[in-house]
């Protein structure tokens, strides 16, 4: 082994694991060089979960980057002549009829992303996989492309750094515990290891289980967490005995019980000739942080396999008896069944992507071996190009806000992610109940008096609707429709419909204090924020203008969308998505540092609340209580315009915008003096209403579009139709290519606003859909893919109470994109039939935007 | 005919045993524990033969703490019929429990007693013999072959240069060699059956023996580290050494 060197371009903490080895393999394929690869002990990975992962794949998510990564893992896994795809089946159980519905509504999403999934009876079930006891079943899904990594993805691991190594790209040192990290004005220098310092300009953490460790010693966390999962093994199993078969029957997922089962094909191939039993526990996850992780000297098995006690696991293992006999008939192997680690996140998503606070200190945790593939591509274009081919909002690290960032809500949050990994389905508005209550609007006490039906954005409890507006249902009930699927009405309010048609004939006030707010203060502001804008907001742009605008990435995708309010000469502020917030926050200082701007970069979101009012009554209502009615009249404050004026007493900073497609403003009052503003409000008899309305029903009868659902990097500004006619002169991050974009004779797709003409369900219920549908076309059946291979699904879809119809945005190839044109969509098992209502930009409630002016 | 087995509760034998810090002995706080592997096979051995009808009933014995129950859960798990556990928190030294046993034999009178050859954890090759000793039985240690046939057992042992074939008069002792059986791996049913098999409680008290030990262990240390080797210049240097200082040629 050569000496270890003293730099290097990249450092990969973790080499021996499946990441760390996808990412170098995709490094070098897209050029990279002198990296170096350490691992704390060998190569392949003996210790981490990679050397003890089952190693099978399913590609039956929800969402469209994990099908993707997860499709390319097998691909990839396949063409290296290392993957059986033997097929995998998920049942639903007699009596289990929420896993029939879900199962379903994978098939459905599969539609939507792109995968082969089907419906199977019983008996084609039992076909396949004839250790089934078939009449225990109701049906089942069939994934034809599941499979399994063989004979283990540490060999792949292995094979991957060699090749590497052979290349001459690469360097790796086993048993080289990286020891810390140098950093110097926020950019990684380097890492300390057990073999010396080197000195690298990007440093991956693939560190796995030990991700965190890795991470403390830049300061910072990760939002992921270890947990036991039990794997069982039940000998011998001669079915497959001369085959030489790493696998002989397709996967079988019972996630009604939370459990797997498997064959491990021909006793005489690694670990063959037993049946493995996996299990995902839902009552007792036992979580272990990293720091408590033994060492390789101290385990009995390895430091990933923890011991198991059968009792822990015998409940489940009773119900699979019933399910698949051949438990019962095999010995179950003591010895060897263990609870081997992995991670938890507290989203469900993995933390990839360059570190928020260190420049150059690049992660790739939390990662299943199904994705490890398709994350080192992902890891590799990010490095390289700044951007990925899919918007990588969900997955990208630096969305986490600093409160997600401490132990005590990490713990939380994954021990109840814990409990959800195969049971019971996630629903789309699944709220968290632990990691609540971090931010409360300073309106938070008034709103629980009246009932609030709280849910939680980043951190922010937000009312959905207010059980003290239930009378509203008396006058507006007939426009409300009652959601009798449990489904489509869980975690919904009937109320907020109601609400949303009041406000729409009086006045009503919504809280949006979760916004996320910074301000971008000095010298450089307007040249940093006339870069890094799409709409001109620098030079002679007025003080005292909000304007909305857009942050491209370099390609010209749509990175992000908020308002920037031009408070002075050199201080901005930013009025952002809470959702997107942090990872906005963080793009406008890396572009601050990049560009060498002399500005601060400050969050302001707690300091500021913000609560719209808005409705035909708006004017008349806040004249009411202005120290200066006159000053809120059309003439002297102008659409779009910024005014600070003084409500009750109250200094607000008033923004003559809506959200909401109705007259009023958005008031911005510092924290302190928001329940003074509410009560004047509330006194006034201006009906609280929830932020139902703001996000989703009124949004979608005015055809608004929302970043990391309706906009998204791998669509640009011409084709989400919210490009301005003219481009402005100064330069702009992703100009150029917004600019190609442009000179395009036809943008390949657009997004299009949709209408549900029928929503009658096969059982004869009303249904109100959610989710990402796909679009397909009523002639063959087919998704609709545009010329960039680009998949139309809803991005958006709600019930809009005063249109009266479910209203959904989606992105169609451009040959379908006329209105009037009928197309289908899939909900659950069921198509409907939808009507392009516009193509591109176009509301169905007030067309003409003359309420909002008025 | 009857069989009685004694199955003892050790430290897996996959843990990497740590002394305590004290001396005074291995920490075994919060580690697997397991049935020790040499009475794995001899329970395995005395379902065999039950199996094969000549046995009729298996009693599975343990002594020692609370915890020693699901020892003897294993064991009524891979076949034994019925369980005593004589409990007690304190200190059993080989002698100990020969003597325990003993009783046990008085009360339940098998003609067949199976033991391990030793336990992983102390290692002492003793039980067996003393149990021999008191009761003046017949033993047949480091059996690698057994089998009952007119009354009589016939037993193989591995001995230095090949196998010695003794056949003993009933009741006797068996120890078991590695090479006796390969146990069986157990199914859930037959687990979920042994929780409801029969396990009976006594004190040594109950059985009137002192098991109050006899031998006193001063330190317990772990064994040196091994230190690091060193490269030789050549063949010659090499012989050297190992003639000289490892004196191994």
């Amino acid at each position: 082994m050569a000496t270890f060197p003293e730099r290097a371009r990249v450092v990969i903490i973790g080499q021996g694991g499946i990441v760390g080895a996808s990412v170098v393999h995709h490094l070098i394929e897209r050029g990279w060089d002198n990296i170096v690869g350490i691992d704390k002990s060998a190569i392949p990975t003996d210790v981490g979960s990679t050397a003890h992962a089952s190693d099978f794949c399913f590609n039956t998510m929800h969402d469209q980057m994990t099908i993707f990564t997860t499709k390319y893992s097998i691909d990839f896994y396949d063409k290296m002549g290392r993957y059986e795809r033997i097929g995998g089946i998920e049942v639903a159980r007699v009596g289990d009829d929420e896993r029939m519905v879900e199962l379903k509504r994978r098939v459905a999403s599969g539609k939507a992303f792109g995968n082969r999934v089907e419906m199977i009876t019983p008996a084609e079930a039992k076909a396949k996989f004839p250790l089934l006891e078939e009449s225990m079943i109701q049906g089942a899904l069939w994934d034809p492309d599941a499979g399994l990594v063989k004979p283990r993805s540490q060999m792949v691991a292995g094979e991957l750094v060699d090749a590497a190594v052979a290349s001459g790209k690469l360097a790796s040192f086993a048993n080289t515990a990286c020891t810390g990290l140098r950093i110097e004005n926020g950019r990684i220098q380097g890492v300390e290891t057990t073999k010396g310092y080197i000195a690298a300009d990007y440093v991956v953490v693939c560190a796995g289980l030990w991700g965190r460790l890795i991470a403390a010693m830049a300061g910072e966390d990760l939002p992921i967490m270890p947990v036991d999962h039990p794997l069982t093994f039940f000998k011998p199993y001669l079915e497959f005995a001369g085959t030489g078969k790493d696998i002989g029957y397709p996967l079988l997922r019972d996630q009604g019980n939370s459990a797997y089962l498997r064959d491990t094909g021909d006793p005489k191939t690694p670990e063959g000739g037993q049946i493995e039993w996996g299990y995902y526990e839902e009552k007792n996850p036992r979580m272990c942080h990293p720091r408590d992780i033994l060492e390789k000297e101290q385990a009995r098995l390895s430091p990933s396999q923890r011991d198991l006690e059968l009792e822990q696991i015998m409940e489940p293992l009773e119900r699979a008896m019933e399910l698949t006999p051949i438990l019962a008939e095999l010995g179950y192997d003591d010895k060897y069944s263990f609870n081997g680690l992995l991670q938890v996140t507290t989203d469900g998503n993995p933390s990839i992507g360059e570190s928020s606070k260190v420049r150059g200190l690049w992660y790739a945790e939390a990662v299943w071996v199904k994705d490890g593939p398709g994350v080192g591509k992902l890891v590799a274009d990010w490095m390289t190009d700044g951007t990925t081919h899919l918007d990588h909002a969900r997955i990208d690290v630096a969305r986490f806000y600093p409160y997600q960032q401490e132990e005590q809500y990490i713990h939380d949050r994954c021990y109840e992610g814990a409990f959800k990994i195969y049971n019971p389905p996630v629903h789309n508005r699944e709220p968290y109940s632990a990691g609540r209550g971090i931010f409360k609007s300073p309106f938070y006490e008034r709103e629980k008096a009246l009932g609030a039906y709280f849910m939680e954005l980043s951190g922010w409890e937000r009312a959905h609707g207010y059980a003290s507006n239930e009378h509203l249902l008396a006058v507006y009930g007939d426009r409300v429709p009652v959601r009798a699927n449990e489904w489509d009405n869980r975690h919904f309010w009937r109320v907020s419909n109601a609400e949303h048609l009041k406000m729409s004939e009086d006045v009503g006030m919504i809280n949006v204090s979760h916004f996320a707010e910074f301000d971008v203060v000095g010298p450089d502001a307007a040249d940093l924020m006339e870069y890094i804008c799409v709409a001109k907001v620098g030079g002679d742009t007025a003080v005292g203008k909000g304007v909305y605008t857009h942050f491209l990435d370099a390609k010209g995708g749509v990175r992000a969308d908020l308002t920037v309010l031009r408070l002075g000469q050199d201080h901005y502020r930013i009025v952002d998505g809470a959702d997107a917030g942090h990872r906005d926050f963080t793009w406008v200082r890396r572009m601050a540092q990049d560009r060498g701007a002399n500005v601060t970069v400050t969050d302001t979101t707690t300091e500021y609340g913000c609560l719209g009012v808005w409705g035909p009554n708006a004017r008349a209502t806040i004249e009411k209580i202005a120290d200066e009615p006159a000053a809120w009249s059309n003439e002297a404050f102008p659409f779009a315009a910024l005014r600070n004026l003084k409500l009750a007493g109250v200094p607000v900073l008033a923004f003559h915008i809506s959200y909401v497609g109705e007259q009023g403003w958005e008031l911005h009052f510092k924290y302190e003096d928001g329940l003074a503003l509410w009560d004047a409000l509330y006194a006034l008899g201006v009906t609280p209403v929830g932020v139902e309305t703001y996000a989703n029903s009124r949004r979608m009868e005015k055809s608004l579009r929302l970043q990391n659902g309706d906009l998204l990097t791998e669509y640009n500004l011409f084709e989400a139709d919210l490009a301005r006619p003219k481009v402005k002169a100064a330069d702009f991050h992703g100009k150029a290519a917004h600019m190609a974009f442009r000179e395009r004779e036809h943008q390949p797709a657009t997004l299009c606003t949709l209408v549900m003409t029928h929503n009658i369900d096969s059982t004869g219920v009303a249904r109100y859909p959610l989710g990402n549908l796909a679009v397909m076309d009523p002639e063959t059946g087919a998704t609709l893919i545009d010329s960039q291979g680009r998949r139309s699904y809803t991005t958006s879809i709600a019930f809009g109470p005063t249109i009266g119809k479910n209203i959904a945005l989606a992105y169609l190839p451009r040959d379908y994109c006329q209105v009037g044109r009928t197309l289908q969509i899939q909900y659950f098992e069921d198509i409907y039939p939808v009507t392009v209502e516009a193509v591109g930009y176009a509301a169905l409630y007030d067309p003409e935007n003359t309420k909002p002016r008025s | 005919m009857k069989a009685m087995v004694a199955v003892k509760r050790v430290v897996d034998y996959n843990v990497k045993v740590r002394v305590k810090s004290d001396g005074s002995g291995v920490d075994i706080a919060n580690v697997k524990m397991s049935m020790n592997p040499f009475d794995e096979i001899a329970i395995e051995e005395a379902v065999r033969l039950k199996e094969k009808g000549v046995v009729t009933e298996i009693i599975a014995v343990s002594c020692g703490v609370a915890q020693c129950s699901e020892t003897l859960r294993t064991a009524l798990a891979i076949g034994a019929d019925r369980a005593i556990l004589v409990e007690t928190a304190a200190e059993l030294q080989p002698l100990a429990v020969a003597k325990l046993l003993k009783a046990l034999v008085d009360k339940e009178q098998p003609s067949l007693i199976i033991l391990g050859k030793q336990a992983i954890d102390d290692d002492c090759n003793q039980t067996g013999q003393m149990l021999a000793a008191l009761g003046d039985w017949p033993q047949a240690t480091f059996a690698s072959k057994v089998s009952i046939e007119d009354g009589k057992l016939l037993a193989t042992r591995e001995v230095d240069g090949g196998s010695e074939n003794l056949s003993l008069s009933l009741p006797a002792i068996i120890t078991t060699d590695l090479r006796l059986n390969e146990p069986r791996y157990v199914t859930l049913p037959n687990i979920m059956k042994a929780k409801k098999k029969p396990l009976e409680t006594l004190k040594p008290e109950d059985l009137g023996v002192d098991v109050s030990p006899r031998i006193k262990t001063l330190k317990v240390v772990e064994p040196p580290v091994r230190s690091a080797g060193i490269k030789v210049a050549d063949v010659a240097a090499l012989v050297d050494k190992l003639k000289n200082e490892a004196k191994v040629i």
